[in-house]
């Protein structure tokens, strides 16, 4: 049995360098918004652009109204790795370097609307992650 | 086997409580069966929480909730568990937008086969109050028709406010054992003698 298996696949893994993807839904009232973004930096700078991103997020929801449900995202590293290639009878090894962290999360709150909600995310993102 | 059904709000800290679970119940079963397989719902288009679960044989339903709109998926994965494992102990994590009650109905309809079902609440101590005030039929509905309800994050309150949240919890549900808890800290076997019905509420 492999150690995860599932069930759905509702869109393609995010990948090192992707922007903030985010798709809102209701549930019961609770607006569930699942979103990805990509981080670039060591694990120091990606911890604390992390941090600082989800403390902002929170309070800038608490300052529109919001009643928080959970806010939570897990971060996957990126680190080094070796792509194979194989086309006639050599193996071609490129190493590829790269730094950062993908961050799949879910945004799970109350009382402020679907757009409110993007919107805040969106402004969470630039300022904290891209820091524009 | 045994379902064990962890219900409980958003952040009520259910994915630490079944991760101590899991390792109690993994170290305390040796019997040839497989300890466990979890089932991790979530209702984000994401998994978030199973990638805590990285040591542990997990299958996952997501973008919906076990208790209603994956109510059909819930029978079937349980019912693939029994066939192709036939584990120890069957772990649910509903999301925290569930009425376990209502999975645990499911189950015992439509997938007998798991064996007993029981239901295992958290409760969040820290937020507590703060849910009781704008949530408290959502919140007393998950609780009250648990047969072990663990109150956790009691790190974050006073003894005094601990004692007054047992006894609300206590007036929303008098059968189900109460467990004040703290999931951030290690222990060794404490959900695993609540469980087995040793574990001493006074």
């Amino acid at each position: 049995m492999t150690k995860h298996n599932h069930e759905h696949h509702h869109h393609t893994e995010p990948q090192p360098g992707d922007p903030l993807r985010v798709e809102i839904h209701l549930h019961e009232g609770a607006l569930v918004a699942s979103y990805s973004f990509s981080v670039p930096g060591d694990a120091t700078e990606t911890q604390e652009k992390l941090t600082n991103f989800y403390h902002a997020l929170a309070d800038m929801l608490r300052d529109s109204g919001a009643h928080i449900g959970h806010l939570k995202g897990t971060a996957t590293p990126q680190g080094n790795c070796s792509c194979y290639s194989v086309t006639a009878f050599s193996v071609n090894v490129h190493p590829v370097r790269q730094q950062g962290v993908v961050l799949q999360g879910v945004a799970i709150v109350f009382g402020i609307s679907r757009n409110e909600l993007q919107k805040l995310l969106i402004n969470a993102y630039d300022f904290y992650i891209l820091g524009e | 086997m045994n379902c064990i059904i962890l219900g409980g709000f958003l952040g009520a800290g259910k994915t630490s409580v079944l991760l101590q679970l899991a390792r109690q119940i993994t170290q305390h079963c040796h019997g040839d069966s497989l300890p466990l397989v979890i089932l991790e719902n979530e209702i984000g288009e994401v998994s978030v929480d199973s990638r805590l679960l990285g040591e542990y044989p997990v299958k996952e339903l997501f973008s919906g909730c076990v208790c209603c709109t994956l109510a059909g998926s819930l029978t079937e994965t349980v019912k693939s568990i029994c066939k192709d494992y036939a584990p120890e102990y069957i772990l649910i994590e509903t999301s925290g937008m569930a009425h376990p009650e209502k999975a645990a109905d499911t189950i015992r309809r439509y997938a007998p086969e798991a064996g007993e079902v029981r239901i295992m609440a958290v409760a969040d101590a820290e937020r507590f109050d703060e849910l009781m005030d704008y949530m408290d039929v959502f919140i007393s509905r998950q609780l009250s028709l648990a047969d072990w309800i663990v109150i956790n994050k009691t790190d974050t309150v006073d003894s005094s406010a601990l004692s007054r949240i047992i006894a609300a919890v206590r007036g929303i549900n008098s059968r189900a054992f109460i467990l004040p808890f703290c999931a951030r800290e290690p222990d060794e076997h404490t959900l695993w003698d609540l469980i087995g019905g040793h574990y001493d509420e006074t």
